[in-house]
């Protein structure tokens, strides 16, 4: 090649085209690719029964996982992964900027009105209630061994307590059959267990706490309820209002405490005590700071939009106790050391208490959760997987094969911010959506 | 020729263009006659992402693992073209003395360096093709078109760093030394790297240790993509990549002063 000019007219003239062609080709094969179908934003109708929520931050009962998919079939989860190999024509939803969690558990209810339904509004599918009539119970129960569509959550329940005559929860006007003897114990657990509770609640509350002097179970009947439950088969929880007395029935074999004393913070070695033991505590710490009076609902209120609030809830929210009982920082500080040394910590409101609502006041429990050091994931991990296991309920609580879709979608990311629990973007329970449940009979003008 | 070289420089930018095209037609030429290079480079990517990001998958309810492979392959499919060419193709012509005799032509570095470059990018964009072709239509791979083409720029672009890497070893090693070192770090890396299996399976200290790799950032940068990277920000992956092309481009640099005052 001596002559430039020869070089000019060569073939070599070609390259930069054939360069573009191949690079043309290159692009047109990614062209062709397949994509995913299209997924819809969650704002519009949601599907049912048979979908996917596709890349949405996954809260599973224990951890947030990114960009998951979660493939609901027949009302169960069928699958949870990256990239799940969907059938065409599926439903999906775009799952992007939401975190997806197992519906919340509400560890500490008492069952009333419209609860099951403002509850399911929130989001909270499931409650464990810690007393109402064995009756209301027993009606409920049929709801959650079903698959359907429904507006209300599935209720578990201990039906009667366990209480002195005259003790504290015989003053609702609800009739409550009482024992006040170890060798009563027996017989009482076989007619809780007859009557279909879930578990036995005990009552060891004398008042002391809010300057009252009111009738209590003995130590040696406690014991003796404790023992019988366990012959039965069914866990022992106990109300237990102070430290002395919750270390009492730590002593006793009692397997969860669903209330935090208020009186006195915990020494880390009796928390470890707890640990040992294998124990959960309900804090509640809803009504703690309420009965300390600071209480939450009025915050909860202001922060949520007044067309999902029902007059039952607006009307316990901003109820206050009579006069403040214990501070909530000593509760706090002992649930604080309590996570710490490992115990088991699961979310309960106590409502439909003062200063709490049904549903709504789970959103401000995590919260507070957060404020005792737990991380957002043991926050929710409390409301969700962990509370599922303390109660030994297998199919809910955790986002996984098999289990009931009762899922919460909410837009944002809850790992970085806890607050967004109650930006609530869909509910289904069974599968179904509950969006309905968002509309309110409206009081007329 | 002096007369000749000065015409040529007064082209420009187009021309050196040209000229560069012209170089890499007739790299890519000589390497299509060397199947011992093209086959393997085409046809393992190829083979293993088949094998076991296809057949191995079948009827499973995820497509996480066939997604997966398919960045972390195609970073392999990268991988060989760009060490190899510069490591091996490099050392070969120098030490046969075509580099020497190219020298003399009015050829400028650049258009050299872009033809290796080039080769390696057209060797790159037929593997990277063909296995989103098998992904895509053999194992049921989907991904957004933006991902689609992000992912492929992103391998692509992959070739630069890689290509530093095997310069450095092109401009150090002799050709039989630079065969076996080339060899030897291609396959270390690919593994360490998570290129072959994920690099999650790897023990701990071994992840820590794929750090070390180029490849192992461009596998995370291309698996960041579809959102199955370790979690790392992506500027701790760019600045690590970066920072190695840097130290892979100034050891060639050196390598290449020692050749040329010889
Ligand atoms: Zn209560």
């Amino acid at each position: 090649m001596s002559d430039v000019a020869a070089a000019e007219r060569s073939p070599w003239r070609r390259d930069p085209w054939i360069a573009l062609a191949a690079v043309a080709v290159f692009a047109g094969i990614v062209m062709i690719l397949p994509v995913p179908e299209p997924a819809d934003p969650p704002g519009g109708p949601l599907p049912e029964t048979n979908f996917a929520v596709v890349d949405v931050t996954v809260f599973d009962g224990e951890a947030f996982r990114p960009h998951r998919d979660v493939w609901v079939e027949d009302g169960r989860i069928r699958a949870v992964g990256q990239r799940l190999a969907l059938p065409d024509g599926l439903p999906r939803v775009d799952g992007r900027g939401h975190t997806l969690l197992p519906g919340l558990i509400d560890a500490h209810t008492h069952t009333y009105g419209m609860m099951l339904t403002d509850a399911l509004r929130f989001g909270v599918t499931t409650v464990f209630d810690q007393f109402t009539m064995p009756s209301l119970a027993a009606a409920k129960r049929p709801a959650r061994e079903r698959l359907a569509r429904g507006d209300e959550s599935d209720l578990f329940s201990a039906g009667n307590l366990a209480t002195a005559p005259g003790g504290h929860g015989t003053q609702f006007g609800v009739p409550v059959e009482t024992l006040t003897t170890p060798e009563e114990a027996a017989a009482f657990v076989r007619a809780r267990k007859e009557e279909g509770a879930d578990w036995v609640k005990i009552v060891w509350e004398d008042g002391g706490t809010f300057g009252a002097d009111i009738p209590t179970l003995d130590r040696e009947t406690i014991a003796a309820v404790i023992e019988a439950a366990h012959a039965e088969e069914l866990l022992a929880v106990i109300h237990a209002s102070t430290l002395e007395h919750s270390l009492a029935a730590l002593d006793m074999g009692i397997d969860g405490f669903v209330h935090v004393w208020g009186d006195e913070v915990i020494s880390e070695a009796d928390a470890a005590r707890f640990a040992e033991a294998g124990v959960f505590v309900i804090p509640t710490l809803s009504v703690r700071v309420a009965a300390a009076g600071e209480s939450m609902g009025p915050a909860l209120l202001e922060a949520t939009e007044p067309e999902h609030v029902s007059p039952m809830q607006r009307q316990t929210l901003t109820q206050t106790f009579p006069r403040p009982v214990g501070t909530s920082e000593a509760a706090v500080e002992s649930v604080r050391r309590l996570h710490a040394a490992g115990v088991r910590i699961l979310a309960g409101t106590d409502a439909p208490n003062p200063g709490t609502g049904f549903g709504i006041s789970m959103h401000g429990e995590l919260r507070l959760l957060e404020r005792a050091g737990l991380s957002a994931a043991e926050a929710l991990a409390a409301a969700t997987g962990v509370a599922a296991d303390a109660f030994g309920v297998e199919d809910r609580g955790r986002l996984a094969r098999g289990r009931i879709a009762d899922l919460l979608l909410v837009a944002g990311d809850l790992e970085s911010d806890l607050s967004r629990s109650a930006a609530i973007a869909g509910v289904w329970k069974d599968g179904f959506p509950v969006e309905a449940a968002w509309t309110l009979p409206q009081e007329p003008q | 020729m002096a007369a000749h070289s000065a015409r040529v420089l007064r082209r420009g930018l187009f021309w050196q263009l040209r000229i560069a095209l012209l170089e890499t037609r007739f790299q890519f030429l000589g390497y299509l006659r060397l199947p011992a290079f093209a086959v393997p480079t085409l046809l393992f990517p190829l083979f293993f992402y088949l094998f076991f990001g296809v057949l191995f998958q079948q009827g499973g309810v995820s497509l996480t693992a066939p997604t997966y492979m398919l960045a972390t392959y195609a970073v392999f499919g990268v991988l060989a073209p760009s060490i190899f060419g510069f490591g091996v193709g490099l050392a070969q012509e120098r030490d046969t003395g075509a580099l020497l005799l190219k020298r003399t032509t009015p050829m400028p570095t650049a258009a050299y360096l872009f033809a290796r470059v080039g080769v390696a990018m057209i060797f790159g964009a037929v593997v990277v093709a063909s296995l989103f072709l098998l992904a895509g239509f053999a194992a049921g791979v989907e991904l957004h078109r933006w991902q689609w083409f992000a992912l492929a720029a992103v391998i692509l672009a992959g070739v630069l760093p890689l290509s530093a890497v095997g310069l450095a070893i092109g401009a150090w090693a002799k050709q039989q030394a630079a065969v076996a070192v080339v060899n030897l770090l291609f396959i270390g890396m690919s593994v360490l790297s998570g290129l072959w299996f994920p690099i999650h399976m790897l023990p701990g200290f071994l992840q820590d240790f794929a750090n070390v790799f180029p490849a192992y950032h461009l596998g995370q940068l291309a698996l960041k993509v579809i959102d199955l990277d370790l979690g790392r920000p992506l500027w701790f992956h760019l600045a690590l990549l970066g920072g190695q092309t840097a130290v892979c481009l100034a050891v060639a640099a050196a390598g290449f002063r020692r050749f040329s005052g010889r």
